[in-house]
C-alpha cells in the first residue's frame, strides 16, 4: 500500500515514538469495528426519547421522576406522572440532574492525595489501589486503636452500604449523620416521644393541605422547596386556609399571611408557651381529646401558668393585639390546625427541643392529630429486606465508656454518635482516639459549624477517605476519593413512602455510568472482600432490588411494566374515639416522664438565648429554592439561576452605617472570623436586629469552578456553638456579626430595645 | 514500519502517564517532533519530569484540580459552549466514528475525549479516507482543539503538557492544510 505521509516526521522521532513503544500500540486499542449502527444525524431535543422511570436524589425528598434519553444519552428529567405527589413535576434541581450527570468537574477515577490535606493535588489511581489502601488503612488503625476509632460521616441513599462495613469493623461510631444532628433532630425526638412516631423526620406526616389554618415558625416552605410539600401547602391555601407565620424575616410564605408576626429571635418558645396558656385558660382546647388520649395535662397547665401573653408581647417584641388574634384564629379552626412541626431546627441550641415539643402540644391541645389538616399517621408500605446486600455477623465491640451509650446527651444514641463528640474524641482522644473518618454524601467543611475545629480535626486523623461525586471540600481533605455514580446512574433499592398518598417505586440507572466511577453497593461489597466481610452476597443491584421488591409481590420487569411506581390506598385518619398512640401508655405524653427521668425537663420552658453583644447581630440562615445545601452550587443550571448569596439586611439599619443596595461587605463574628465578599439585599423585610443569608454558597473548594468564592459561606462564620441538652445537635442561631465596608469595621446600631429578661451575648471581643 | 504520522502518538501522550509510561522516551520523542514541526524550544523546557510531577499536573489539568479542572479534555464542552458533557461535541464525534465503521471500546473515559479522537484520525490516516478526514477535522476536531488549548495554555502548565499542547496544534494545522491540499485555513 502506498502511505502517505502527511508530516515530514524525522528518522529520529520516529524511531523515538517507537521506543516510547507506544506509537501504533496503545492508541489503536482505544477502537473496534462498529458492531450496531447508531443514527448517523444528531438529533436534539426529547421527542421520541425512551422513557425510564426512577428517583430524584437532587435533594433527599425523592420525588418519582421519568428520565428522558436518547442515544444513551439523558436529555430530560420529568416528574412520573404517575405519582401521586408531585405528577410531571419536578423543582429546578430536580430539571438540573441533567448538569450533575454530565458535569466536567464531577469525580471521574479514583483519586490519592499527593499534597498537603486540603491542597486538592492527586494522583489518578486504578479502583483495586485505591480499594486496597482504604483496607489496609482501616484494618491498620483497628490494630493499632481498637474499633472504635473508626468512624462514618454519612448523608442520603448512596450511604447505607458502606455503613454496613463500619458496623461489621465492630465500631459504635457506624453512623453520624452530620445533616440529622445539624437538622431535623430535635423536633424527630420531640414528637417520637410525645406521639409515639416520629411525625418529622426526613418525612413529615403534615397535612397541609386540607388544613384550615396554619402555623408556620420559621419554615420558610417554597424557599425551602419539596415539590408535594409546597403542593399541598399551596393546596390548603387554595382552599382558604388562615396562615400564621412567625419568622423574624419576611419570608415567602409569610408573603402569603394572615398574620405575619416578626418575632424577635430566639424568643419562639416564649410566643408558644404563651399561646399553650391561653388555648388552656380560655377553654379553646379539645377536652374530649385531652380527657381520653393525653396524659400530663394539669401538670402542663400548671407549668405554663405564669406565661402571659402580655409577657410573651414584649419578650418577642410583638404587638399584643396580633399575637391575640393569631391563636384565636389557629383555635377557631381546630381541629383542623396545621401546627407545622418544623424541620430545620438547630437553631440555639439548648431550647430546641423544647420549641418543637411546644408545636406538639399545642398540636395535641387541638386534637388536630390523625384527622384532616392535622398531623397524621404514617401508611405503612410493604418492602423486603435484602439481606444479601448487608454484611453477615455484626457485632459492635464493647467500648470502655462509650461514645454513643455514655453520651452526655442522654437521648443521642437512638440516631447514632453526636456529629460533635466524634469531633472532639479526634481532638482530645476522649472518650477514646478517633483516628479514621469515612465520609459519604457531606459536605463536612460546609455542614458542620465551625469548619475550623473540624479542618483542624482532619489533620489529626491517620487516614480519611471520601465517596463522592463532585470535588468538593470534603474530597480535598481526603487522603483517597473513590468516585461514586450519581442516583441517574444506579439503582439504591426500593423507595416507600407512606404519606398521604402511600407508593412503592425504585431508583434504577437511566444510562450507563460516565467515566470510571462505582455504584456504593459495589463499592462495599469491593470493600468487604478485602477487609474478609462475610455478606453482600447480591451479585448485581439488580439482584437486591428484586429480593426488596418480592415482598409487595413485584419484580423489577412487572413494577417497570407498571410505570415503575405502585400507588396504595392511605390510611392517615383515625377515628378520635379509638385513637392509639406507641406510647408506653398509648397516649400523648404532654409531659415527657423520660425526659424527666434524665433530669431534663419533661414540659419545655423558655430559656432566653443571649441576645446579640453590643455592636453585632444576629446572624441566621436558610435554604434558596433552587440549591440543596452546599451540594449544588457548582450546578450550571442552577447556578444561573442563583450563581451567590446576599445579605439581607434592614434598610434602616443599612441607613444608619451607609450600606447600600448591593455594595459588597465582609462579615466578622463575634470571635474575628471574616467571611468573603457578599453583597448586600437593603431590605424592611427583615427585623433590624438580625440578617440572613442563603446556605450553600461561598464555597473554598477551588473545584468548584463556578461557585468557587462567589457569595459567603454561613459555616465559616459560626464559632460559637451550643449543644442541644437531648442530642447534641449544634446550634446554628448563636453567633453574631458586624459589617467591614472599605476595611472599616461597622458596629450594627441597636433599633429594638431589648428587655432586662433577655441576656447579652459575652463576647470576647465586644 | 516506519510510522506516517504522529497522532497515536500524541494521543498517547494525552493518556494518563502511568508506572509503565516510558516518560522519558515520551519527552525525548515529543520534544523531537517539536523540532521537526519546527518549533524552537528553550533547553530547561526540555527535561524530562517525574511521573509523579508528570500525574498530578495530568490531574489538575484533565481531571480534577483546584480551580475546577483546568482544560476539560472533550470536545462536548467546547463545541457549543454547553460547558458539560455528552452534547453536541460528543455527537459529532460518534457521527464521524460511525461513519468510518468504528464505534470506541469502553474505557472509562467519554469517547470524544482528545486521546480518542486523536487516535481517531489516525485510523482515517492509515485508511487514506481523505473525505472522511477532511470532514472530521474541518467540522469537528479543529473547532474545538484551540479552544481547549487556550484552556490548557492559561493554566500555565508543566512544560511537558505545555508544547504537547502546541505539538499537536501544529501537527493539526499542518495535516488539515495537506488534506485540503491548502484550501482551508485553520480557524
Ligand atoms: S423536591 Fe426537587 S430536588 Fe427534591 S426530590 Fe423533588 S424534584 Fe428532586
Amino acid at each position: 500500500m502506498n502511505r502517505r505521509h502527511f508530516l515530514k516526521i524525522s528518522a529520529a522521532t520516529a524511531a523515538a515514538m517507537a521506543s516510547a513503544s507506544i506509537s501504533g500500540t496503545k492508541g489503536e486499542g482505544l477502537f473496534r469495528p462498529a458492531t450496531a449502527q447508531a443514527a448517523l444525524a444528531p438529533e436534539t431535543g426529547s421527542m421520541g426519547a425512551k422513557e425510564v422511570t426512577s428517583v430524584c436524589e437532587m435533594c433527599f425528598w425523592r420525588c418519582p421522576i421519568v428520565a428522558k434519553v436518547k442515544n444513551g444519552k439523558l436529555v430530560k428529567i420529568e416528574g412520573n406522572p404517575k405519582s401521586p405527589v408531585n405528577g410531571q413535576r419536578v423543582c429546578a434541581r430536580g430539571n438540573s440532574g441533567v448538569q450533575l450527570l454530565y458535569d466536567p468537574d464531577r469525580v471521574k477515577t479514583p483519586l490519592k492525595r499527593v499534597g498537603a490535606r486540603g491542597e486538592g493535588k492527586w494522583a489518578k489511581i486504578s479502583w483495586d489501589e485505591a480499594l486496597d489502601e482504604v483496607a489496609y488503612n482501616m484494618q491498620k488503625v483497628k490494630k493499632k486503636y481498637g474499633p472504635h476509632a473508626l468512624a462514618y460521616f454519612d448523608h442520603g441513599a448512596s450511604a447505607e452500604f458502606m455503613r454496613g462495613i463500619f458496623k461489621a469493623m465492630g465500631t459504635e461510631n457506624y453512623t453520624s449523620e452530620p445533616a440529622f444532628f445539624q437538622c431535623v433532630g430535635p423536633p424527630a425526638l420531640a414528637y417520637l416521644k410525645t406521639f409515639g412516631y416520629v411525625t418529622t423526620g426526613t418525612r413529615q406526616y403534615n397535612d397541609m393541605g386540607n388544613a384550615k389554618a396554619m402555623l408556620l415558625v420559621a419554615s420558610h416552605i417554597g424557599e425551602n422547596v419539596h415539590v408535594s410539600h409546597v403542593r399541598e401547602f399551596i393546596e390548603g391555601l387554595d382552599k382558604g386556609a388562615k396562615l400564621v407565620v412567625v419568622d423574624p424575616r419576611f419570608s415567602a410564605p409569610a408573603n402569603k399571611a394572615d398574620i405575619y408576626l416578626p418575632i424577635r429571635p430566639g424568643t419562639d418558645t416564649a410566643l408558644m408557651l404563651a399561646w399553650i396558656n391561653y388555648v388552656i385558660k380560655k377553654n379553646l382546647y379539645n377536652k374530649d381529646f385531652v380527657a381520653n388520649h393525653c396524659d400530663g395535662f394539669d401538670k402542663l397547665k400548671d407549668e405554663v401558668s405564669d406565661y402571659s401573653l402580655e409577657w410573651a408581647a414584649k419578650i418577642c417584641d410583638l404587638k399584643l393585639v396580633d399575637i391575640q388574634e393569631a391563636i384565636e384564629l389557629l383555635a377557631k379552626a381546630a381541629p383542623h390546625v396545621n401546627i407545622h412541626p418544623g424541620r430545620h431546627a438547630t437553631w440555639y441550641g439548648k431550647g430546641d427541643l423544647g420549641r418543637h415539643q411546644s408545636y406538639a402540644i399545642l398540636t395535641a391541645l387541638f386534637g388536630a392529630v390523625g384527622v384532616p389538616g392535622g398531623i397524621y399517621f404514617p401508611t405503612p408500605v410493604k418492602k423486603g429486606h435484602a439481606e444479601c446486600a448487608e454484611p453477615e455477623d455484626v457485632e459492635t465491640a464493647d467500648a470502655e465508656t462509650s461514645m454513643k451509650d455514655d453520651s452526655p446527651y442522654p437521648f443521642s444514641y437512638i440516631f447514632g454518635t453526636t456529629t460533635r463528640s466524634i469531633i472532639k474524641a479526634i481532638l482530645t482522644k476522649d472518650p477514646y482516639p478517633v483516628k479514621l473518618l469515612g465520609v459519604n454524601g457531606v459536605n463536612i467543611i460546609q455542614t458542620i459549624p465551625d469548619p475550623y475545629t473540624t479542618m483542624k480535626a482532619i489533620k489529626e486523623l491517620d487516614f480519611i477517605f471520601c465517596e463522592e461525586m463532585m470535588a468538593g471540600e470534603t474530597a480535598i481533605w481526603s487522603d483517597i476519593v473513590l468516585p461514586d455514580t450519581t442516583y441517574l446512574e444506579r439503582y439504591d433499592g426500593v423507595y416507600t413512602y407512606e404519606g398521604l398518598t402511600p407508593y412503592l417505586t425504585v431508583r434504577q440507572p437511566v444510562v450507563d455510568p460516565m467515566f470510571n466511577v462505582r455504584s456504593p453497593y459495589q463499592i462495599a461489597r469491593g470493600l468487604a472482600e478485602r477487609l474478609g466481610i462475610e455478606g453482600y452476597s447480591c451479585e448485581s443491584e439488580e439482584e437486591l432490588v428484586n429480593e426488596e421488591l418480592k415482598k409487595a409481590d413485584l419484580t423489577l420487569e412487572s413494577l417497570n411494566k407498571q410505570g415503575g411506581i405502585v400507588v396504595y390506598e392511605g390510611k392517615p385518619y383515625r377515628d378520635p374515639k379509638t385513637v392509639k398512640f406507641s406510647t408506653e401508655s398509648g397516649k400523648v405524653q404532654l409531659a415527657v416522664e423520660d425526659f424527666e427521668d434524665e433530669d431534663l425537663d419533661p414540659i419545655p420552658k423558655y430559656d432566653p438565648t443571649p441576645a446579640p453583644p453590643k455592636g453585632y447581630t444576629r446572624l441566621v440562615y436558610g435554604r434558596a429554592p433552587m440549591h440543596t445545601f452546599t451540594r449544588t452550587m457548582n450546578n450550571l443550571w442552577l447556578h444561573n439561576e442563583m450563581p451567590e448569596n446576599k445579605l439581607w439586611l434592614n434598610d434602616k439599619v443599612a441607613a444608619k452605617l451607609g450600606i447600600k443596595n448591593d455594595e459588597e461587605v465582609i462579615l466578622e463574628n463575634q470571635d474575628g472570623k471574616r467571611s468573603n465578599p457578599i453583597k448586600v439585599l437593603v431590605t424592611p423585610g427583615i427585623r433590624p436586629d438580625v440578617v440572613f443569608m442563603y446556605h450553600g454558597f461561598g464555597s473554598k473548594s477551588k473545584h468548584l469552578t463556578r461557585a468557587y468564592g462567589k457569595g459567603a459561606a454561613d459555616g465559616f462564620l459560626m464559632t460559637n456553638i451550643v449543644n442541644d441538652r437531648f442530642i447534641g445537635a449544634d446550634s446554628k442561631r448563636t453567633n453574631f456579626v458586624r459589617i467591614i465596608k472599605n476595611n472599616r469595621v461597622l458596629n450594627i446600631p441597636e433599633l429594638a430595645a431589648l428587655p432586662r429578661e433577655i441576656p447579652r451575648y459575652n463576647s470576647r471581643l465586644a | 514500519m516506519e510510522p506516517t504520522h504522529p497522532f497515536y502518538f500524541l494521543s498517547s501522550c494525552f493518556d494518563y502517564p502511568d508506572k509503565d509510561t516510558p516518560v522519558a522516551n515520551l519527552s525525548d520523542a515529543l520534544v523531537l517532533l517539536a523540532g521537526d514541526m519546527g518549533l524552537q524550544l528553550e533547553s530547561d523546557r526540555k527535561q524530562v519530569p517525574e511521573l509523579e510531577t508528570l500525574q498530578a499536573e495530568y490531574v489538575r489539568l484533565f481531571i480534577n484540580s483546584p480551580g475546577g479542572v483546568a482544560a476539560p479534555p472533550y470536545a462536548s464542552v467546547y463545541v457549543n459552549h454547553s460547558g458539560i458533557m455528552r452534547q453536541k461535541g460528543y455527537d459529532e464525534a460518534m457521527f464521524f466514528y460511525n461513519k468510518a465503521g468504528f464505534e470506541p471500546v469502553e474505557s472509562g473515559e467519554s469517547p470524544d475525549h482528545i486521546m480518542h479522537e486523536l487516535n481517531f484520525l489516525g485510523l482515517l490516516l492509515d485508511r487514506d479516507d481523505m473525505s472522511l478526514t477532511s470532514d472530521f477535522l474541518n467540522s469537528h476536531l479543529c473547532k474545538w482543539y484551540p479552544r481547549f488549548e487556550q484552556r490548557i495554555v492559561i493554566a500555565e502548565p508543566l512544560p511537558f503538557f505545555q508544547i504537547l499542547a502546541q505539538v499537536t496544534h501544529l501537527c493539526l494545522k499542518q495535516t488539515l492544510k495537506e488534506v485540503m491540499h491548502e484550501q482551508a485555513t485553520f480557524s
